[in-house]
């Protein structure tokens, strides 16, 4: 204690123990929840608080808390915040002390971004993450706790108390730079406290997209699990959901179903849009708080079920629920009711009707028809994290309960987490879907128990369909699309993989975002740089089978053409040789030579020279001969042909011996020759019989011909002298 | 002594003599470039002198130092030659000084137990001329250790030297500084209790943000025990403690107990203004590479760079030989990562320290408090004097 005595009389007392011995005392009361106003909701967690405490340690609880004299709020945190995170950063608002270790760290720097505590140095995570994970090597000491202790509260002087302030102001601004998200909350939450005291008028402006969270008490998506997933695939909603929540409970819900209902009502949606950001002042227009009105729905419901606990806000649906009646006859709502009416009573049964006694008649209707529309979204959104965690269909018994308010208080946590779930409730589920899956194993049981009776049918449906779509639909694009939403993205999805490498960093570097959300944007770039990847791939190889398939295509045409040429050419040397034989026998039935004289010619002319052929007179058994000879000498199973063609002969032993050279056939004509005598005997006969056979033996001529002219011709040679030795 | 000069001048009734015996202002501007130990002599001369070299003294809030290494020659160490120049030309009054020097010049031919009795007369002796040389009321913590990390004389951007073997030496001389107490400390096995700890301000000391300490004979059977019990209390602090086992103390003049006696020698930091940080650099740091990144930690600590001392106390393994014969490896990253930020300490026989933070608003420290002592590692540290 110091005691500072000025000349003046007045004194100065101040204590150094004081701020610590109130803070203990307000970390005693939270720990035995005396007077706690405010019950926050961490995945699938609770904790009580006092709301000045929190509202003094974060920028994000005094935005959420500022403004609201409710007591009994109860605050759902995005769900970005996990219980591993969270709960630490709630021990130091008490204690001023935090407890890092490895496996929490990373949460906790995320959390306290997002919720923007102050206090919390930035440079203690960039001093302690390369620790932990750069050196992780050694375990041992990675695992050490290092605790971080906030001097302020132990200040004694004025002075120290100002600097602490000033250095307060610092990391305040670190934060608040790091975090848009946060930053966007705070200029939001001016316009909103100005209009708050209008009902209507705030609702429209709780739409306005991206309108973040100002001051949510009653949160919706804590209400009902499912919700959550489903404020995280329409971001905006979401935080129109946690923003409007105390004022008009049925409605901000009811917006934020219908945003994300767009299947179901597009046009709603439109029109609430627009309605919010022109018509924030005016109350009367009856375009946005239709849209309202339509959307408000089972989150109503559901809001006026957590109501009903001992809290102020008991009182609150009164208002906005008689605010809805008005509005909702009027237009879309009307026909959107009309198609949607029938599942949408159903699901009211299990849901609405309960909770929402004290509204109106058309507002339960709305609801029913908005839990037609959440069905479908949380279908959708059930398919994505489907799709996301588990590659296996998850047993997603758990989720109908979640639709009921009750229940779901009721069974609080467990339903909330049977998406998240694992074996350790206390630890967050958030990140590790292996976790999640253990964990369901062991807890479904107890869910289909409580959860079963009270799931409305048509949802149920809607679930069994989520199972087997799960795995089937694949569609990355629509996947993409969607997460994107859960994420909140800044920019447009289908700007990140058409930015170029330097383009996309820059963005990323623009845009402070959070670990998620990198790692989905990461996730989509690569995806979809693969996804060309594998296009181009494909293209090349298509391109590479058209041009073979072409090239084949022109070969066989070309064969085809050299085999007609083939063929032409084949006939046109068979006439010539039949024209050349005849010419022959002209030749020698005109000239008459005798037998000593043609013996003569054959011995002095060279058998190379073609003219001898001409010349020769040849018997016409000698030019069958000739011709088996070389059949022969083609191809065995043709001289078979032959063979048939000249039945006067007997080559049969020559036809063994199947390569018959020409010169070889020369000795082999000893051979040969007895056979031929007889014909030649009956020379002056041959002729006759010479003109009848000569068509056959030319046509096996050509045949043979074609396989090889070469040899061909080399025979027509070799037979003369064979001949004419006869 | 430009101030001597001028001194004449007013006898003449010049107006030059006018302006320097009347006109505070210009006097003062004046004497801000007269070197401390000439502007405490000139302030001798009148009473207008004394008040303005008392203002200039006060705005000299500083650290200087000297650091010397090289040539054996001559007489005495290179550092107590080169520390005899260079006071003449410090501008600052230095009150309390760390002083390093490497073990072999300092104590003989070597530091081996047996030549207990040169090392000790020398080292006296050098006490004696060390004292001599300082001011009176300035306290004087002078070591000798295994290796000596100095940074070169004069700008702060100059590069760090790590000096393993060879004659160097270094003198940080804090002078009196607003916001920042000082307190050196020095216990031996009698003299420590829990009042001397109290006393140093080591324990209940809310403003107490740094520690250096140094353990000599360390290697004496209860000097674990011992060296125990004043960590104890300091770990649970939020302080920064840094420091090693360093061969010998020489000064202050151990006359409490015998001679080869263990005991613990340090300077306490205390002020609100301080803020300090520290790294471990363990034994898988083998690389330039991971010296570096483990040192771009200590620069996320966030400390201001101005009025910034490093100190690195490493282990006698490290230096050139654990990175696979590159010299002042260590050093130089530092320099990388701290241009701007003189680099001081030495190669001992053992660390002291952890990763740690300690600002104004916050500490961050490990919750265990066994992990204090470190063989075959390097501390690292930076302490801002406000």
């Amino acid at each position: 204690m110091d005691l500072e005595i000025p000349r003046t009389s007045a004194f100065t007392f101040q204590s150094s123990v004081h701020s610590l011995h109130v803070l203990r005392c307000l970390d005693d009361q939270r720990q035995k929840e005396i007077l706690c106003d405010v019950t926050i909701l961490v995945e699938n967690k609770s904790y009580r608080a006092h709301r000045s405490v929190l509202a003094a340690c974060s920028d994000y609880f005094h935005n959420r808390v500022s403004g609201h004299a409710w007591q009994g709020l109860v605050i759902t945190l995005p769900e970005e915040v996990t219980v591993e995170g969270f709960e630490p950063l709630l021990q130091f608002a008490y204690t001023a002390k935090l407890l890092f270790t490895k496996e929490n760290i990373v949460e906790i720097h995320s959390c306290a971004e997002i919720l923007g505590f102050h206090n919390l140095d930035k440079a203690c995570f960039d001093f302690l993450i390369p620790k932990f994970f750069d050196h992780g090597k050694n375990v041992h000491r990675v695992q050490r706790k290092v605790c971080c202790k906030t001097k302020c509260c132990k200040r004694k002087s004025s002075q120290a108390n100002s600097r602490s302030h000033s250095d307060r102001d610092e990391p305040e601004e670190e934060h608040s730079d790091a975090e848009p998200s946060r930053a966007v909350p705070k200029n939001r939450s001016d316009g909103a406290q100005t209009q708050s005291s209008v009902l209507v008028s705030e609702s429209p402006v709780a739409c306005v997209p991206g309108y973040p969270d100002t001051h949510a008490e009653t949160d919706y998506s804590l209400l009902c699990p499912k919700y959550r997933k489903f404020q995280v695939a329409c971001e905006k909603d979401r935080f129109c959901l946690e923003d409007c929540g105390p004022q008009m409970t049925p409605f901000p819900p009811a917006l934020t179903s219908q945003a994300c209902a767009s299947p179901c009502l597009p046009c709603a949606r439109g029109e609430n849009n627009d309605g919010a950001g022109d018509v924030c002042s005016v109350p009367e227009n009856e375009t946005t708080p239709l849209a309202n009105c339509l959307s408000c729905t089972p989150e109503s419901s559901t809001s006026t079920g957590f109501l009903a606990t001992p809290d102020l806000n008991c009182d609150q649906p009164a208002g906005p629920s008689s605010a809805a009646p008005d509005r909702c006859p009027v237009g879309p709502a009307d026909a959107v009711m009309a198609q949607d009416g029938d599942e949408a009573l159903g699901c009211a049964g299990n849901e609405g009707t309960v909770n929402f006694e004290p509204t109106d008649s058309a507002l339960s209707v709305l609801g029913h028809e908005g839990g037609g529309d959440r069905s479908s979204v949380e279908r959708e959104v059930a398919e994505h994290l489907a799709k996301g965690f588990w590659p296996d269909p998850p047993p997603s018994q758990g989720e109908p309960l979640l639709l009921d308010p009750e229940s779901q208080s009721s069974l609080g946590k467990e339903t909330d987490f049977h998406w998240l779930k694992h074996l350790d409730l206390n630890a967050s589920t958030g990140d590790c879907p292996f976790l999640r899956d253990l964990g369901e194993e062991v807890q479904l049981p107890e869910f289909e128990g409580g959860a079963q009776p009270e799931k409305s049918p048509c949802i149920s449906s809607v679930n069994s369909g989520d199972n087997s779509d799960s795995d089937t639909d694949g569609d990355s694009e629509c996947y993409n699309s969607e997460r994107a939403r859960e994420m909140q993205l800044p920019f447009p999805v289908e700007q990140i993989p058409s930015l170029s490498r330097n383009d996309f960093q820059h963005m990323l570097r623009l845009q402070n975002l959070t670990r998620e959300q990198l790692d989905f944007v990461h996730d989509v770039r690569r995806r979809s740089k693969n996804r060309i990847a594998a296009q181009r791939c494909r293209k090349r190889k298509l391109e590479c089978i058209l041009g073979l398939e072409g090239e084949i295509h022109k070969l066989r045409s070309e064969k085809e053409k050299l085999v007609q040429e083939r063929d032409q050419l084949k006939r046109r040397k068979g006439e010539t040789l039949h024209s050349l034989s005849e010419l022959c026998h002209k030749v020698c039935s005109e000239a008459t030579l005798s037998p000593d004289q043609l013996e003569f010619l054959a011995q002095y002319s060279s058998p190379d020279c073609p003219a001898s052929v001409l010349i020769t007179p040849t018997p016409s058994p000698a030019l069958s001969l000739r011709f088996s000879l070389t059949l022969q000498d083609q191809d065995p199973t043709s001289a078979g042909i032959s063979l048939d063609a000249c039945p006067s002969e007997d080559p049969s032993p020559s036809a063994d011996e199947s390569r018959i050279t020409p010169q070889s056939s020369r000795p082999s004509t000893p051979a040969l020759a007895p056979p031929p005598p007889p014909p030649p005997v009956g020379t002056g006969d041959c002729s006759a019989p010479d003109q009848n056979s000569s068509s056959p033996i030319t046509d096996i001529c050509l045949d043979v011909s074609g396989q090889c002219p070469a040899s061909e011709v080399s025979q027509s040679r070799t037979p003369l002298p064979f001949d004419l030795n006869k | 002594m430009d101030g001597n000069v001028e001194n004449p001048c007013a006898a003449s009734g010049s107006q030059a003599g006018y302006v320097l015996s009347n006109v505070a202002e210009v006097v003062e501007r004046i004497l801000t470039f007269v070197p401390t130990k000439s502007l405490l002599r000139t302030a001798c001369v009148c009473r207008l002198w004394r008040n303005c070299a008392r203002r200039v003294l006060r705005t000299q809030q500083r650290v200087a130092w000297v650091s010397a290494t090289g040539c054996g020659s001559g007489k005495g160490h290179v550092l107590h030659r080169k520390l005899a120049e260079e006071m003449e030309n410090m501008y600052l009054l230095p009150q309390t000084v760390l002083l390093m020097a490497d073990c072999e010049t300092i104590s003989g031919q070597d530091c081996c137990y047996g030549q207990k009795k040169v090392r000790k007369t020398d080292s006296s002796e050098l006490a004696l001329e060390l004292n001599a040389l300082f001011p009176r009321g300035c306290e004087i913590l002078g070591m000798a250790t295994s290796g000596v990390v100095l940074t070169p004389n004069g700008r702060y951007s100059s590069p760090p030297q790590e000096h393993q073997d060879g004659e160097a030496g270094f003198a940080l001389m804090f002078p009196g500084m607003d916001g920042v107490t000082l307190r050196p400390f020095h216990f031996c096995k009698r003299s420590l209790s829990q009042t001397a700890l109290e006393e140093a301000g080591l324990v209940g000391n809310p403003d107490l943000r740094v520690v250096l300490l140094f353990e000599y004979e360390a290697f004496k059977s209860r000097a674990a025990r011992f060296l125990n019990k004043v960590l104890e209390p300091l770990a649970q602090s939020n302080a920064l403690i840094a420091g090693g086992h360093v061969e010998n103390v020489f000064t202050p003049s151990r006359e409490c107990c015998g001679r080869g006696c263990y005991g613990m020698t340090g300077l306490a930091l205390s002020g609100s203004r301080i803020q300090g940080a520290s790294v471990l650099l363990d034994q898988d740091v083998v690389s330039e590479k991971s010296a570096e990144a483990t040192l771009q930690r200590l620069k996320a600590a966030n400390i201001p760079e101005r009025n910034t001392l490093g100190f690195m106390f490493a282990c006698l393994g490290r230096g050139h030989n654990y990175y696979g014969g590159k010299r002042n490896v260590e050093a130089d990253a530092f320099r990388k990562v701290f241009p701007n930020t003189p680099l001081f300490g030495f190669f001992g026989n053992g660390e002291i320290g952890c990763d740690r933070i300690v600002t104004g608003s916050y500490t961050l420290s490990q919750t265990d408090t066994e992990s204090l002592q470190h063989s075959y590692t390097t501390v690292m540290v930076l302490v801002h004097l406000g």
